[in-house]
């Protein structure tokens, strides 16, 4: 028994030791671990530099993560955060959770993705995109056609309470007013709209042909067209006097009292380089270099053949908070 | 040390393992800014759809609860009170789906049947098969405590078939009411596959309150109905089901001779076990379709189940240990208020993962609990808290059936409490206390949702790894993940089978 005892607390000391003699790097990441892991793999590979990574799920809505760094405010875990959209770094920021730093690999990144401040770094973009199913004849060309006759109770939306859908509609109340976009959200649900939980099962709705279109983000449109599924995707809203399309990109930060500042910068360094967007842009999840001139998969636009949205990120998102109630009525109505 | 100082410290120790972090999320529920306010609680009456989620939690867990019970006690009298063939062997692989995650039986049902098998009852099906088997070894375990003189007076006046229904059944009422209530608090605080299958639950909304919105005074307050049903169910059980447990051996049951039914229940129960469990795990290997998928899994998979496996041992080991003190406390009635003891371990248990993970953070996440709170002790803690209850219950059954005469004789020969409980009480639970590893260990590794909201930086388990992966991941590496998965899970319940067959043969 005493043997026992004596192997159980050696297991738990071993188990519960940090390793203190290797460097290393903690990393919250609410990018899909499938596709940032190997990043991360990479970076260990190519520095020494042992990364710890805490990664977010779908059943958190990409925010579990981010709350956590949150409720860790006081007693600071994380180095950096690697979020998937620019609006949970503003979150951030706003909360005083980050620390600004500029790497030098972020030039050449489009200054409209830097956070004035360098509190955060945009990198490898999704856009939100209208996955169109082949068997339809007139493709909608504009987020508008949520609202138009001719689709009536034929289109499908994710949630707007959660993920990317939340930050484009917060972007659109920047960009349009409140008064428009409330318009066009109640024209959209009497048309008839459809809400799904999220942009991967609208994407596969289109693809099972229940509805003819969804605003969805590009990594879930290509994934579809690359599984062969009949359907197409459209560029929304890029024609003279339209808003453009909504860019989504990643964004890294380091987290203040960082244990591992010095780390953390190399981690930040490396995920900033133009060869870390190369491989997302090769991953499945097809996301857009910003630096311009990296290769690139086909079937993706580059950045500079894109309409743009012009929106300021900061502003989106104390957009996103103030329009919270708003769209949880609107949703419950 | 005397006795009640130790038993004592134990308690003060569960105590600020499980019940203080919960309380202080309460108490913290009821203030903001310091002030006193009931506003959070508001959402529990004008949230449409929170109150719709409610409906539905109840709707499933009934459903559920009927048909796994209904279904279970006559599987249950089949595979322990009749001569059927291969019968411990069918109990054995009807107690799969309950030790595997539940969300992996989801993603191969899902991958069956398709689009329209998401939905109320998807997760009905896929939660009856989950939790058959408690039915079935609930029911077991109660035919076990008929005296079977009982019976066997009846039978000289009737046939099988109505002393089944008018003495042993209202014999084993405690084990259908017990199952029932079991069965319906498991599934009515269910996340995994309620979430994996789209269906709106009540369990899911404390979970997005607190990670999508991160507010956590109404995450408690959404989960306050939980904690309301499942004290209403433990009230109702002490005193529907409140039974001291006296097994009599299995060789003196009366068993019943099936006859000419034998070969038709042995394939009526053979195809059960093909439906219910062969057919998912078969679905994991069709989609896993080559060894590249499991070469790649394998390799991605060493580092979290090494982790996973390391944790489940160490909490296991905990939750024997912590198992046996408080069977001891509860059994020997130390303290007056016993009960609360019991009452809170298995109000613990019922409790929503994502709940006590919560409440966890809340209380832990401080720059002087570092030593906790950022290394794996937090996950340890977390599952020394939420399944203290399945050890302790474990224990206790051994508890009641030590004779008393052998503690008296101890205490006139002039033994100390310490030395019949560890000379005496103890190498006598030895047995029951390895089937407590085990399922500590079952348990601890199958651990998914307060795993995922606990676990430090690179600490992530095999279950998180197998869920984060489904956001995007192959399908093939998927479900060659999740056999990896089942097969560590099932391994210490073969090595207890086998254990347990070699033992008998030697007796």
């Amino acid at each position: 028994m005493k043997r026992v005892i004596l192997l159980c607390t050696v297991l738990m000391i071993t188990a519960c030791s940090s390793q203190k003699e290797q460097q290393s790097v903690t990393v919250y990441v609410s990018e899909d671990q499938v596709f940032s892991e190997p990043i991360l793999k990479d970076f260990e590979k190519e520095t020494g530099i042992k990364v710890n990574a805490l990664y977010d799920t779908e059943e958190s809505k990409s925010t579990g993560v981010m709350n956590r760094l949150i409720a860790e405010k006081n007693n600071p875990r994380a180095d950096v955060y690697w979020a998937n959209e620019p609006v949970r770094a503003e979150v951030l920021r706003q909360k005083g959770i980050l620390i600004p730093y500029l790497s030098p690999n972020a030039k050449g990144i489009p200054e409209v993705f830097i956070q004035k401040a360098h509190y955060w770094t945009g990198f490898s973009a999704r856009v939100r995109l209208l996955l169109v199913g082949e068997g339809v004849k007139h493709k909608p060309d504009s987020i508008l056609a949520y609202t138009a006759k001719a689709y009536k109770d034929r289109a499908v939306i994710a949630n707007p309470l959660f993920g990317t859908t939340t930050t484009h509609i917060a972007a659109l109340f920047t960009l349009w007013g409140d008064t428009k976009v409330k318009t066009f959200l109640e024209a959209l649900k009497q048309n008839g709209t459809a809400i799904s939980t999220s942009n991967g099962e609208s994407a596969d709705f289109v693809a099972k042909g229940r509805y003819a279109f969804a605003l969805v983000d590009s990594d879930d449109a290509v994934s579809r067209v690359h599984q062969k599924k009949p359907v197409s995707i459209v560029y929304p809203d890029q024609k003279k006097g339209e808003p453009g399309v909504f860019v989504v990109p990643n964004a890294v930060m380091m987290i203040k009292g960082a244990p591992n500042p010095k780390a953390a910068q190399k981690l930040i360094d490396y995920l900033l380089s133009r060869e870390t967007e190369q491989k997302l842009a090769f991953a499945d999840c097809a996301q857009i270099p910003l630096h311009s001139g990296v290769k690139m998969p086909q079937d993706i636009k580059p950045i500079d053949q894109i309409k743009v949205m012009q929106v300021d990120y900061e502003q989106v998102a104390q957009k996103l908070v103030e329009i919270q109630p708003y769209l949880k009525s609107w949703l419950e109505q | 040390m005397k006795e009640r100082t130790l038993f004592g410290g134990v308690v003060a120790f569960l105590f600020v393992v499980g019940a203080l972090p919960l309380l202080m999320m309460l108490f913290g529920s009821l203030y903001d800014n310091g002030r006193f306010t009931l506003t959070a609680y508001k959402v529990l009456f004008t949230n449409t759809a929170l109150l719709e989620s409610l409906k539905n939690s109840f709707l499933l867990a009934l459903t559920v609860a009927t048909a796994s019970t209904s279904v279970g006690i006559g599987l249950g009298i089949l595979l322990g009170k009749s001569d059927l063939r291969f019968a411990k062997f069918f109990t054995l692989m009807l107690v799969i789906p309950l030790v595997i995650p539940p969300y992996i039986l989801a993603f191969s049902w899902a991958d069956l049947f398709g689009e329209w098998f998401f939905g109320f009852w998807g997760v009905v099906f896929v939660l009856f098969t989950v939790y058959l088997p408690i039915a079935i070894l609930v029911t077991m375990l109660y035919l076990r405590q008929i005296d079977p003189h009982l019976e066997e007076a009846a039978l000289q006046m009737s046939s099988w078939k109505k002393v089944l229904w008018l003495v042993t059944l209202p014999l084993i009422r405690p084990a259908i009411v017990f199952a029932f209530l079991l069965v319906f608090i498991l599934a009515f605080g269910e996340f995994s596959v309620a979430n994996f299958l789209r269906y709106p639950v009540f369990s899911t909304q404390s979970f997005v309150y607190f990670s999508a919105f991160y507010d956590f005074r109404a995450a408690t307050a959404a989960a306050l109905p939980i904690v309301a049903v499942v004290a209403m169910v433990f009230w109702m059980q002490r005193f529907l089901a409140e039974t001291k447990m006296h097994f009599i051996p299995a060789s003196l049951m009366q068993k019943i001779r099936l006859l000419k039914w034998r070969l038709p229940l042995f394939l009526f129960v053979l195809l059960i076990v093909m439906l219910f469990v062969i057919t998912p795990l078969s679905m994991l290997v069709f989609k896993t379709n080559s060894m590249e998928s499991f070469l790649e899994a394998g390799e991605k998979a060493l580092d979290p189940l090494g982790r996973s496996l390391l944790f489940a041992m160490l909490g296991a080991t905990l939750l024997s240990v912590f198992g046996f003190l408080s069977a001891y406390i509860i059994h020997k009635r130390l303290f007056r208020w016993y009960r609360w003891l019991d009452g809170s371990i298995l109000l613990l248990f019922a409790l929503p993962a994502s709940l006590f993970g919560i409440a966890l953070i809340l209380f832990w996440n401080r720059p002087y609990t570092n030593f906790i709170y950022a290394t794996p002790l937090i996950l340890l803690i977390g599952y020394l808290g939420k399944y203290l209850a399945l050890t302790t219950k474990i224990t206790e059954t051994k508890l009641v059936q030590i004779p008393q005469n052998l503690m008296d004789a101890a205490a006139l020969s002039g033994a100390s409490w310490y030395h019949t409980l560890w000379y005496i009480i103890l190498p006598l639970s030895k047995e029951v206390l390895l089937v407590g590893w085990v399922v500590g260990f079952i348990f601890s590794l199958r651990e998914n949702t307060m795993t995922m909201l606990l676990y430090p930086p690179g600490s992530d388990t095999l279950p998180v790894y197998i869920f984060t992966q489904m956001a995007n991941g192959k399908a093939s590496l998927i479900a060659a993940l999740c056999l990896i998965m089942i097969t560590a899970t099932l391994l210490p319940l073969l090595f207890l089978w086998l254990y347990n067959t070699a033992r008998r043969r030697d007796a």
